[in-house]
Parts: structure tokens; C-alpha cells; sequence
């Protein structure tokens, strides 16, 4: 059974296509994310879901039941918004009440049920106090209370993340992961964040310009991008152009002789190979290297130093400039690594992946 | 004009009048900065005019001519209503910058101007024209002009026969039809007596009692004659009690409307125009009083559809007809006012009419 | 802090001419009034002294004291009907296209900007005797006699309503459009039919539009002179009406200054109970 499915959901306002036929679903317990850069049509797809928009064309159906045109108040979807959307005149615990009140639960019934629900977002201290008295965080809990207590068929999370400061969204992030497991409960969360989205989903949509790019698990979708969108847009990369040659055996990318892993037909042009910069291995030249697949030197041309890591780029000699990044471990050699330096390049031949198509 | 300080400045009550006047006249009147400095020139003079029709004959024959015959210059201020504002005037008197040189003043408020010393005894030398003059429109405060009757205006098509009654206002047959005067109310309260009492006075229960019989048939109670007029246009009405200068007016523009002086009495008002206390150029003023009640002008306002006093003016039958003052026959039925009175009486009377109007 | 505090002193002086303009245009008026409120008025002469006879008559003539509150009454009702017809026009507002809101916002403007003759006329023909209405009401045979549409307290309260709108829906307009439109999703979300979120939601954050819509309206209204006047045809008396007639007919100015502070008071109460119903609102 899945919770929701979209098929075919197409949304165009007038002339202007948001949305071109995407087809979803989110599994029953899954967590499901919208991944990709603004007006790429992921928001107004987590909107048709909840009904305040209706798709030109398609089905949508949640909980196997058709919901194409039921409007948002009959659909049993639990949402949070970016900026909370609290009721800022009613307490915590009125907030959290209003959608067992709508659902006509029974009052004895809603006490227990508001006091649970806060107290899974750890706030039963707080159902007095008016949202404009707590702090961010505080009000996404709030909000996230608001949206589970009325036990939704699926809970949506449009950016929920975005308002609030890193650390106190690296620490949400893990608290609301935690909460939908233990809740089992089906999720589609939008956001335009990589890394929420790697660390939280077991599935990720990443979307480009009203489609789906890639579904996918977020190891594959890091580790095997299959369009040069997916590989730019998620992490960093060195894409690179290449040519199939020496009868098959290697790939003269950009000029750097590389083996032919995805053993790509003879004679193949325009193909592209992507290298992760943290994959990279740079040296003083002289120095003596690990594991090599290829005899490659290169000079460093520029030096960013990020705390955790390092990235240079690097100018392969006779080959492209590459994107390198080093964890900053404290180790001499990567301290002495300035701009101008002649070093010695490797990678692993694992490091090498062969974009499909 | 240096007079010794110590006697001026001796606070008495009437300092603290003066100033808590003068003082809201210099902030309710912010035009009066710009009129004042205007003032002090010897060939300028500032009148009042009136809206409308009545302002243009003002500006066209009374106005203009006085200009180019002694080149001087003229600034205008438009009233609202026939009024002069009075209570506005005595604040500006008492700032000691009244905004003209003449002010034409209804005749009760020449009562109020007397007791408050607003208006300047005039200089009859400088009026030899008042040898051409009735004597009763001659006053030590000016000459009286612009004889207007208030009687009742009806519309010829819609109500016959000509009415020669006020009762014909309590005729169930024109009931929503009719309406009388707010603005002036006295002159209202003085009908409805005449029509049921015989006499204008008192103004009394009984008054009201047949006011309160009239209140059905009464479409709108007007303040100004623009509204009276609109109330004739718009087919709103069908008569009213109203003053003979409007009807003549709107006769010429093509409405069937004639003007009645019922049997039981009418009205005959004028007004004095006097120069008030602190005028900045008096001479002028008197020179143009002497020059407007002359018969030339007087004649203009005779056309136009008011009576005049001069004795020299000629009308025709028509005009004769129209300003009603020169038929004797006519003014048989005139009623003589009395405007202390009405002015003593105007608050209790007021209370009395507002009283009956939110009953 | 010492810092801030000093540039404070600074802007102090920026605001001389607004003092200096409203000590001129409104403490000394208002100074006057009271001074003269406790004159005497006797023959037509005023003497300055300290007399209660303004207020005693005010209170005592059986007349001034049932016009203030018919004044009030007649100001509710015109403050009611501007909110119950500006508000669907303000939720419009809010809701329609740009230009569309253009559109609307001329529309409850534009009698300001024309002047109470001109509209006078405008609804003679509309509502006179031989008006649109009831041209087409007797044409259609439903009534025989043209209705009694103007000169009396409904034509007052349509042409205040009409000028006056603009008051209420501007403030109306600037609550709705500071309300966050999540707010009203988060609410449908949660289930709450599309009225239901209108009562929950929306209503009680428009509130503060509500309440100085309201007041603008009812202080607006407690001052109308002209509109009664006109469209009237005098029958319905305000308090404001009274302060003309005693100062323009009677020169009384004693009495004027009496109920003119009287209505100033009636209008710094309703401020204040108007300003204490936000704060205790806002406090829930």
C-alpha cells in the first residue's frame, strides 16, 4: 500500500509549465524527499498533495483513495511550513487542539491526545505559552506536534528547516528522522538542501525544471547519478568530456588517460566521467605516492581552506584542472601545499564513474 | 495711532475676550495672514461676494465699474450661503483685521454688530447719494439694499389654482411635495403663525402643533437657496416658502415657478451693508456706498430681480412685478418684523424646532 | 547605550515643527474651547468668567443631551454597515490580481474625491423621487408612490456609508494582507472548512484592522455635519449640526465650545476604549 501516489500530476499555469507529468509515490512508513534547486516545481508538488493546488492533469491519491479534487480540508495530510505557520493567537496547546477540533474528536479525548503530542515533540511544559513567547526551534516543534496529533495519512514538510540557525537544523534534522521512524509515518519533505536530504531519506526525488531527474536511495544517488544534472547538483564533482580510445582499453578525458571501467564501446565520443574531489589524492611532487591508477602530475592554481577540509584546483599538465579536497588532518604535507606547487595526482580506479546515456 | 499704552492694556474682560477671539481667529482663519497685508493699501478694497448668479450680477455691475471709474483694486471673498459669518467677523474685529471693508449684515444681525460694536457709524457727508433715498433705508450703520420678499414659490403647471394662502402648504393634495426653510427658521415659525394665528409672535406649542400636521407633507427642510433650487429641478417639490430674487431667476431659465405674497402676510427683508469697526480703507467703502445705492447700480439689481430704495429708479411693469416692493397694492400685506426678537428668541426657538424635528 | 540614547536627543529636534503645528492647531484651540466653554453668553454679548451655564443647559434643555446620543447611535450604525460591507470588499483585496485591486481601491476612494454636491446629485437621480430606483420600482408596478428613499436617516447613513468606506477598508486591507496565508492553509490543512478558518483564523488576526477601521469610521462619523445637512434634507440631527446652528445662527460661541468638548470627549473615550480592546486582545 503506499500513502500517496502521483501519476502522470502535470500543473501548468497558463503558458508556464511548473510541473511536467511526474509520477511518485511514497511507500507506507517511508521518507521521501523533494530535492532540488528553486522552481524546479517541488513545492507546487508537495501543494497538490495537500490540496491547495489542482493539477491540470493526472491522479492523486492518497492512502489508495482518489484525491485529484478533494480540497485540502477533507484530506487527512499533517503539513509544516518553513515559517511554522502557527495560529499566533492561540496557546501551544489551543494550536495543537485545533485539528482534533475540526476532526470532531471528542474533547475528553483531546487533552490526552494534545498532552502525548507535545510531549513527543518534548514541549508538554509549554501548552500555555503563545507562540510569539518561543523560540524557533520551539515553534517547529510546536508545529510538527500540530501536524502529527491529527494522525495523518502522510506528513509534508515544505522547507521545515529553513528559518532556523545550522546547528539547531543539524540537530532537528536528527530529531525528526528519529520521531518519523518511530512513528512510522509516511513523510514527503521538500527541501533544497543536499544535506538534509542524504542524512534523512530513504528515498530521494531529485527534481530539475518540472521533472524527476533521479529516484533513488541517497547512496545512489550521490555515488551513481544518472544525469549530469544529478552529479552537478548534488556535492562536488570534476565532470569531465571524454573519448573512448586505444581500442577500447582507455578514456582520453580532456587529455587525462584514464581506464575504460564501464567498458564503453570503441570509438565512443562525448562521454562523461565523473571524479568526486574528495576521491583525489595530491602529493609534493617527489613524494612518495599510495596507490595509483594513473602517473599524473599537475600544479596547484588556487587553495580555499574550508576548516574540515581543503579544496584546491588543480591544473593537470596537458589535461583539464581538477577540483581536489583533502581532510584537513594537520599533516605537513598539506600545509606546505601552496598556489604554484608541482604535485603528483591519484586517484583510485573506483574513484572513476561513467556517467549513463 | 500711538494711543498711551496703560489704559489699552488694563486687563479687563473684555481684553480676555478680545484676545481669546482675536487668538482664534488667527488660527481658525490662516487666509487672514495673506488678506491683511493687502488691506493696509489705500486703493484696495475687499469685499464679500456671494455664489452663483447673485455673485456674478455683484461682479459684473457693482464691482467692476467701481474699479475702472476710481482704479482701484478688489479682492473678493465668497461666502457660503447669504450669510455673512458673523461670529467669524466679530473674532477678526476683535484681532483687530476685519477681512473686508463692508459687510452686508440681515437685519438681525445689525442688532447683534450694535450690541457687540462690530460696525462703524457711517459718515453720511460722505453719502450725499442718500439725498436720493427713502429715509427708511437709511440706518447710521449704512444704507439698506437688495429689498428681497419671502413668500411662497409654486410650480404654475402642478399646483392650481395660484395659491393665495400659506395653508395651501398643509393641502393633503401636494403632501410629499412641499418643503420649507431650515435656514432661515424664524422666518418658517413667523409663516406657520401667520397661516393659522393671524400674527407672526408668538412662536409657541401651537406653532409646532401645526408644523407637527405639515411634517408628513414635507419632503426636506432646505438651508440654501441652491438646495431649494435643486429640490425645484429634480421635481422634488412643487412649492415652498422662498424669496422672490431665486424665483425670478429660475423663471427666466424656463421653469414654470411664480412667486405668490399670501394673504395672510409675507416678508420684506433687506440688508444693511456697513463698514466694520477697523476696517483697513473706510474711506473707499464709503466711497463705494455712495456710489452703489446711486441709481445706475440700483437699477442693475431692480433687473436683476430686487427692490432698491432709491427714489429715482424707474421700473417697468415687469420688473415692477418682480421686486413686488414698488406695486403699493402688493405691500399691503407685508408684515413688519421684530428682529430683537428674533434674535433673542433664536435659541429657544431653535431648541423648540429641533425639539420637533427629533420628536 | 549612552550613545544611542544621545542620537535620540538629536531626533528630538526634528520633531519642533510637528509640536510647534500641533500646539498651534490643536492645544490652543482646545484651550480656547475650554476657556470659553465656561463663558456666558447673554444678549447677544459673551463674557469670560467661570459659569456653568453651557453645561447645566446641556444636560438640563431636553434636547442637546438626546442629539449626542442619537449622534452616537447614528455613528454605530455607519461604523456597523461600512464594516460589514468593507470587509468582503477588503478580503478582495487581498485575494484578486493587481490590477484588479487597483480597480477596487479607486472605487472606495473615489468618493473622496469628489465633493458632497456632486454626489448629492448623483444619488437624486439614483434615489429621488423620480430616481432610478424608484422609476424602475413603480415602472414594475411594485409600488404606486415613489418610496421616501432620501431626506431621511436611511439616505444619511447610505451617502456616510458610501464616503466613509475607504476608512474601513484601508486598515481592513493592510490586517488582512499582514496575515501570512500559510496561516490560513495550516488551519484548511488541519481541516477547517474554508468558513471555518474565516472565523478562526482570519477574523481574529484582522482584528486590529477591525478595531481602527472602527474607530476611524465612528470618530469620522460623529463628525459629520454636511451629509445630514444635504442628504437629510435636515431631518436628521447630529451634535455637530447643533455646533453650527448655535455659533452660525445664534453667534453663541460659549455653548458651541461646551458640546464641542463634549464631543471630544466622546471621542477620547471611544480612542481609549478602542486602543484597551486591542491591548487586551493582543494579551490573549
Amino acid at each position: 500500500m503506499s500513502s500517496v501516489e502521483l501519476k502522470s500530476i502535470v500543473k501548468k499555469y497558463g503558458e508556464v509549465t511548473a510541473v511536467a507529468s511526474i509520477d511518485l509515490s511514497v511507500e507506507s512508513g517511508e521518507f521521501v524527499t523533494l530535492l532540488g534547486p528553486s522552481g524546479c516545481g517541488k513545492t507546487t508538488t508537495l501543494r497538490m498533495v495537500a490540496g491547495f493546488i489542482r493539477p491540470t492533469s493526472g491522479t492523486l491519491s492518497i492512502g489508495d483513495v482518489d484525491m485529484t479534487g478533494v480540497p485540502p480540508h477533507q484530506r487527512t495530510v499533517g503539513l509544516v511550513f518553513q515559517n511554522y505557520a502557527l495560529f499566533p493567537h492561540m496557546t501551544v496547546r489551543k494550536n495543537v487542539e485545533f485539528g482534533l477540533k475540526m476532526q470532531k474528536v471528542l474533547t475528553s479525548e483531546r487533552g490526552p491526545r494534545v498532552q502525548e503530542a507535545l510531549e513527543l515533540v518534548q514541549l508538554e511544559a509549554l501548552g500555555e505559552r503563545m507562540p510569539a513567547e518561543l523560540s524557533g526551534g520551539q515553534q517547529q516543534r510546536v508545529a510538527l506536534a500540530r501536524a502529527l496529533v491529527i494522525r495523518p495519512d502522510v506528513l509534508l514538510l515544505d522547507e521545515p528547516f529553513g528559518a532556523l540557525d545550522k546547528q539547531l537544523r543539524d540537530h532537528m534534522r536528527v530529531e525528526l528522522r528519529e520521531l518519523q521512524q518511530k512513528l512510522k509515518i509516511s513523510t514527503l519533505f521538500v527541501t533544497h538542501d543536499q544535506d538534509e536530504a542524504l542524512s534523512m531519506s530513504d528515498r530521494i526525488v531529485v527534481m530539475s525544471e518540472g521533472k524527476v531527474s533521479q529516484v533513488g536511495k541517497p547512496t545512489e544517488i550521490y555515488e551513481k547519478p544518472q544525469t549530469r544534472f544529478v552529479a552537478d547538483f548534488i556535492g562536488r564533482s570534476n565532470i569531465l568530456v571524454g573519448k573512448v580510445e586505444s581500442k577500447g582499453k582507455t578514456i582520453n578525458a580532456e587529455g587525462l588517460i584514464l581506464p575504460n571501467k564501464g567498458n564503453v564501446v570503441a570509438g565512443a565520443e562525448g562521454i562523461s566521467v565523473m571524479i568526486r574531489p574528495e576521491c583525489v589524492e595530491i602529493t609534493q611532487s617527489g613524494s612518495k605516492a599510495t596507490s595509483t591508477s594513473a602517473d599524473v602530475k599537475g600544479k596547484v592554481t588556487a587553495s580555499i581552506y574550508l576548516g574540515s577540509i581543503v579544496q584546491y584546483s588543480v591544473q593537470i599538465n596537458k589535461g583539464p584542472n581538477l577540483v581536489v579536497t583533502q581532510n584537513n588532518t594537520g599533516s605537513e604535507n598539506l600545509k606546505n601545499l601552496t598556489v604554484g606547487d608541482d604535485v603528483d595526482v591519484s586517484f583510485p580506479d573506483s574513484a572513476i564513474y561513467i556517467l549513463p546515456g | 495711532m500711538n494711543k498711551p499704552i496703560d489704559k489699552k492694556m488694563k486687563l479687563n474682560r473684555r481684553t480676555v475676550i478680545k484676545s481669546a477671539l482675536g487668538a482664534g481667529a488667527v488660527f481658525s482663519t490662516p487666509y487672514f495672514f495673506v488678506k491683511a497685508n493687502a488691506a493696509s493699501d489705500p486703493k484696495v478694497l475687499n469685499m464679500y461676494n456671494f455664489d452663483g448668479s447673485l455673485g456674478e450680477f455683484y461682479t459684473k455691475h457693482w464691482y467692476d465699474p467701481f474699479i475702472d471709474k476710481f482704479d482701484i483694486k478688489m479682492n473678493h471673498i465668497k461666502l457660503k450661503g447669504s450669510r455673512v459669518p458673523l461670529e467669524k467677523v466679530q473674532a477678526q474685529i476683535a484681532a483687530g483685521k476685519p477681512e473686508t471693508d463692508v459687510m452686508p449684515m440681515h437685519q438681525d444681525q445689525v442688532i447683534f454688530a450694535e450690541r457687540n460694536n462690530l460696525a462703524m457709524e457711517v459718515d453720511a457727508s460722505a453719502i450725499p447719494e442718500f439725498a436720493n433715498y427713502y429715509d427708511q433705508g437709511v440706518t447710521k450703520y449704512g444704507p439698506k439694499m437688495v429689498v428681497w420678499c419671502y413668500g411662497l414659490a409654486y410650480n404654475t403647471e402642478l399646483v392650481k389654482p395660484a395659491p393665495t394662502s400659506w395653508k395651501v402648504l398643509w393641502d393633503p393634495e401636494y403632501a410629499g411635495r412641499v418643503a420649507v426653510n431650515e435656514g432661515l427658521k424664524d422666518q418658517t415659525l413667523q409663516m406657520v403663525n401667520l397661516a393659522f394665528k393671524g400674527s407672526p409672535y408668538p412662536v409657541d406649542a401651537e406653532t409646532f402643533k401645526h408644523l407637527s400636521n405639515l411634517r408628513p407633507s414635507l419632503v426636506s427642510l432646505w438651508s440654501s437657496g441652491a438646495d431649494a433650487e435643486q429640490l425645484f429641478r429634480n421635481g422634488e417639490i412643487v412649492m415652498t416658502p422662498f424669496w422672490n430674487g431665486r424665483v425670478t431667476k429660475l423663471r427666466a431659465e424656463g421653469l414654470p415657478l411664480k412667486f405668490a405674497t399670501p394673504e395672510e402676510g409675507f416678508f420684506v427683508r433687506s440688508s444693511v451693508y456697513g463698514i466694520p469697526r477697523g476696517a483697513a480703507n473706510p474711506d473707499m467703502a464709503h466711497e463705494w456706498l455712495n456710489w452703489v445705492i446711486g441709481a445706475g447700480p440700483q437699477k442693475k439689481m431692480v433687473e436683476y430681480g430686487y427692490g432698491t430704495f432709491n427714489k429715482n429708479v424707474e421700473h417697468t411693469p415687469e420688473e415692477a412685478a418682480n421686486v413686488i416692493v414698488a406695486d403699493p397694492e402688493v405691500m399691503k400685506y407685508a408684515i413688519s418684523e421684530d428682529f430683537n426678537q428674533i434674535l433673542d428668541n433664536g435659541k429657544d426657538w431653535t431648541d423648540m424646532w429641533n425639539k420637533w424635528k427629533s420628536s | 547605550m549612552s550613545r544611542n540614547s544621545d542620537e535620540n536627543y538629536g531626533a528630538l529636534w526634528l520633531l519642533t515643527p510637528t509640536v510647534l503645528l500641533y500646539v498651534a492647531t490643536f492645544f490652543v484651540p482646545i484651550i480656547m474651547l475650554g476657556v470659553l466653554s465656561f463663558a456666558r453668553f447673554e444678549m447677544s454679548v459673551t463674557t469670560i468668567g467661570f459659569y456653568f451655564d453651557n453645561y447645566i443647559k446641556i444636560f438640563s434643555d431636553g434636547i442637546t443631551l438626546k442629539i449626542f446620543f442619537q449622534t452616537v447611535r447614528l455613528s454605530l450604525v455607519i461604523t456597523f454597515w461600512c464594516l460589514i460591507l468593507g470587509y468582503p470588499v477588503a478580503l478582495m483585496m487581498r485575494s484578486c490580481s493587481p490590477k484588479m485591486k487597483m480597480v477596487l481601491l479607486f472605487c472606495v476612494v473615489s468618493p473622496l474625491l469628489t465633493s458632497i454636491i456632486v454626489r448629492n446629485v448623483a444619488w437624486l437621480l439614483i434615489l429621488g423621487r423620480s430616481g432610478i430606483i424608484n422609476d424602475t420600482l413603480i415602472q414594475w408596478g411594485l409600488t404606486s408612490k415613489p418610496l421616501p428613499l432620501m431626506y431621511n436617516e436611511f439616505g444619511v447613513i447610505l451617502a456616510v456609508v458610501h464616503v466613509y468606506l475607504s476608512f474601513m477598508v484601508l486598515p481592513l486591507f493592510g490586517a488582512l494582507n499582514s496575515i501570512n496565508s500559510s496561516i490560513e492553509e495550516a488551519a484548511s490543512s488541519l481541516g477547517a472548512p474554508s468558513w471555518r478558518v474565516f472565523l478562526s483564523i482570519t477574523l481574529p488576526l484582522s482584528l486590529p484592522g477591525i478595531m481602527a477601521g472602527c474607530t476611524l469610521v465612528f470618530i469620522l462619523s460623529m463628525g459629520v455635519y454636511l451629509t445630514p445637512v444635504i442628504m437629510g434634507g435636515n431631518f436628521v440631527l447630529t451634535l455637530p449640526m447643533l455646533i453650527t446652528e448655535s455659533v452660525r445662527e445664534q453667534y453663541d460661541w460659549p455653548f458651541a465650545s461646551a458640546m464641542a468638548l463634549m464631543l471630544l470627549l466622546a471621542i477620547g473615550f471611544m480612542v481609549i476604549l478602542s486602543s484597551g480592546v486591542q491591548k487586551l486582545v493582543g494579551r490573549r
